[in-house]
């Protein structure tokens, strides 16, 4: 079992304190910049020493606040990819990799090496100084280096890695892998866990699906990047039609029943983008839309970006946008199964 | 009369010694102490460095080159000591990190990364040390000339 609980003061105004268990595979640990993401990592590692908790790695006590227990990094058995290259400047690639397989006996030690240059396609480059080998390669070498020690706990830092490489490292590494990233579309393909992070608390936690389809609250759907927040009231209920009224400054919206609430309670609601429908707005009224003035459009790598007024903000495809691109007016449709309310 | 090069002998042993010593000795110590309050350590010595020599070269009986040696290794170690935790303090924490997450003893950390990359500037040092002993030597041996 791979459990911690993390208590640490940073002046001036960090407070970290977390509590997380590690299952084998990518647990991805999602935050802004400043929200404690690369100090649990270093408290993990054993670079600093928390003011509270205890870390337990593959059933190994590694810190105890209480009991005055500190394993010292070295001893920790946690591989560490760091989000600067860390590899020894002094040494070529090769030589970064036998630097980590030094605890192995000569052959054995040699034949890790190898077989890690070949699994992380480093041949061409593995003679080659850090500063002579390109981005992709360095970080490829980082990886392997932490790996090819056989660490009990990975600790990967925001580093760029993308899912073929993060895929390959899984793949090496039977260990439970701790991800820092800022990329969601990473935690879905990879993770098997997302740790939502804020200002040193965990906000929420689950299946990154999960996660993203029902934030646990506002804080956690601006994290995520869920521009379509509004604050509104309950103006009525139907539990025998499961629906419900929801009453915003500029316009009202159908949604499921919202159970355990009252009439005239304040709630937030998030829709993704893509959730959105637009229709031409000279088109019949659409149930639970909104018709709404485009603000602009702006081009995206999937497709157009569209900024309505009154905060709407939906992302249609290319050639959805070509069709409606002339309309005069336009209709945002809310479909009610996709509202989530906070 | 024929030149008597013994007394430059004399002074390039005791500088050659004085400057191993202050290699060997001042890098690792510099490494072992550069969290505070060891930066004051180095300062401290080198304060009183120039004083033991003074003391010696005025109280020996006679000039003894290992002796000399040692004398002014007392300087030339906290000289090292002072350059080679600046070249430390300079290298980036993140790559002796690393060396620690893959295992490394602080001695490996020292010896197979942060010595090799901070190299230069504790060359440089060592090569003060060793032209300051020479001198020092030879302005101590006035005192037991005839």
């Amino acid at each position: 079992m791979t459990h911690a609980r993390l208590g640490k003061k940073v002046p001036p105004s960090l407070s970290l304190d977390v509590e997380f268990q590690l299952a084998p595979g990518v647990t991805a640990l999602y935050g802004p910049r400043e929200s404690g993401r690369t100090l649990i990592l270093d408290l993990l590692a054993g670079f600093a020493q928390p003011d509270s908790g205890r870390i337990l790695v593959d059933d190994a006590l590694l810190f105890d606040a209480a009991a005055r227990v500190n394993v010292p990094a070295r001893l920790r058995c946690c591989g560490y990819v760091f989000q600067r290259d860390a590899l020894f400047p002094h040494l070529t690639l090769r030589q970064n990799l036998a630097f980590a397989a030094h605890g192995w006996p000569r052959l054995e030690g040699r034949r890790r090496v190898a077989e890690a240059i070949e699994r992380f396609e480093l041949p061409e480059a593995a003679g080659d100084y850090p500063r002579e080998a390109g981005p992709d390669f360095r970080l490829r070498c980082a990886a392997a280096r932490a790996v090819i020690a056989e660490p009990k706990l990975l600790l990967i830092d925001e580093c760029g890695i993308g899912e073929p490489l993060l895929a390959e490292i899984r793949d090496a590494c039977p260990a439970p892998i701790l991800l820092v990233t800022r990329d969601l579309d990473l935690c879905c393909s990879s993770a098997a866990q997302l740790l939502v992070l804020d200002a040193g608390r965990i906000l929420q936690r689950g299946a990154p699906l999960a996660v993203l389809d029902q934030p646990d609250s506002i804080e956690v759907a601006r994290l995520l990047g869920i521009p379509n927040l509004f604050e509104g009231s309950i103006a009525a209920l139907d539990p025998g039609r499961n629906t419900s009224r929801l009453k915003f400054e500029h316009f009202a919206l159908t949604a499921p029943y919202i159970a355990g609430h009252f009439r005239g309670d304040r709630v937030w609601v998030a829709i993704a983008a893509e959730s959105l429908v637009v229709h031409p707005g000279e088109d019949q009224a659409i149930a639970n839309g909104v018709a709404a003035p485009l603000v602009r459009a702006v081009e995206k790598s999937r497709g157009v970006r569209l900024e309505f007024d009154y905060g709407i903000t939906a992302e249609i495809s290319r050639q959805e946008f070509a069709r409606q691109k002339d309309n005069k007016s336009w209709q945002v449709e809310f479909p009610p199964a996709a509202l989530r309310v906070l | 009369m024929p030149a008597d090069w013994s007394p430059l002998w004399l002074c390039l042993r005791a500088a050659g010694l004085s400057t191993a010593i202050s290699l060997a000795l001042g890098p690792w110590l510099a490494f072992a102490l550069r969290k505070p309050p060891g930066g004051g350590v180095a300062d401290t010595l080198l304060v009183f460095g120039p004083a033991v020599f003074l003391l010696y070269a005025l109280r020996a009986p006679a000039f003894q080159w290992p002796m000399a040696g040692l004398v002014a290794a007392a300087f030339g170690v906290p000289f090292v000591m002072r350059s080679a935790t600046a070249a430390f303090a300079a290298l980036d924490p993140v790559v002796e990190n690393a060396a620690r997450s893959l295992g490394a003893s602080e001695w490996r950390v020292f010896w197979a990364v942060s010595a090799r990359l901070a190299w230069r500037p504790i060359a440089r040092a060592g090569a003060l040390v060793f032209a300051i002993a020479l001198t020092e030597c030879a302005a101590a041996l006035f005192r037991y000339a005839r």
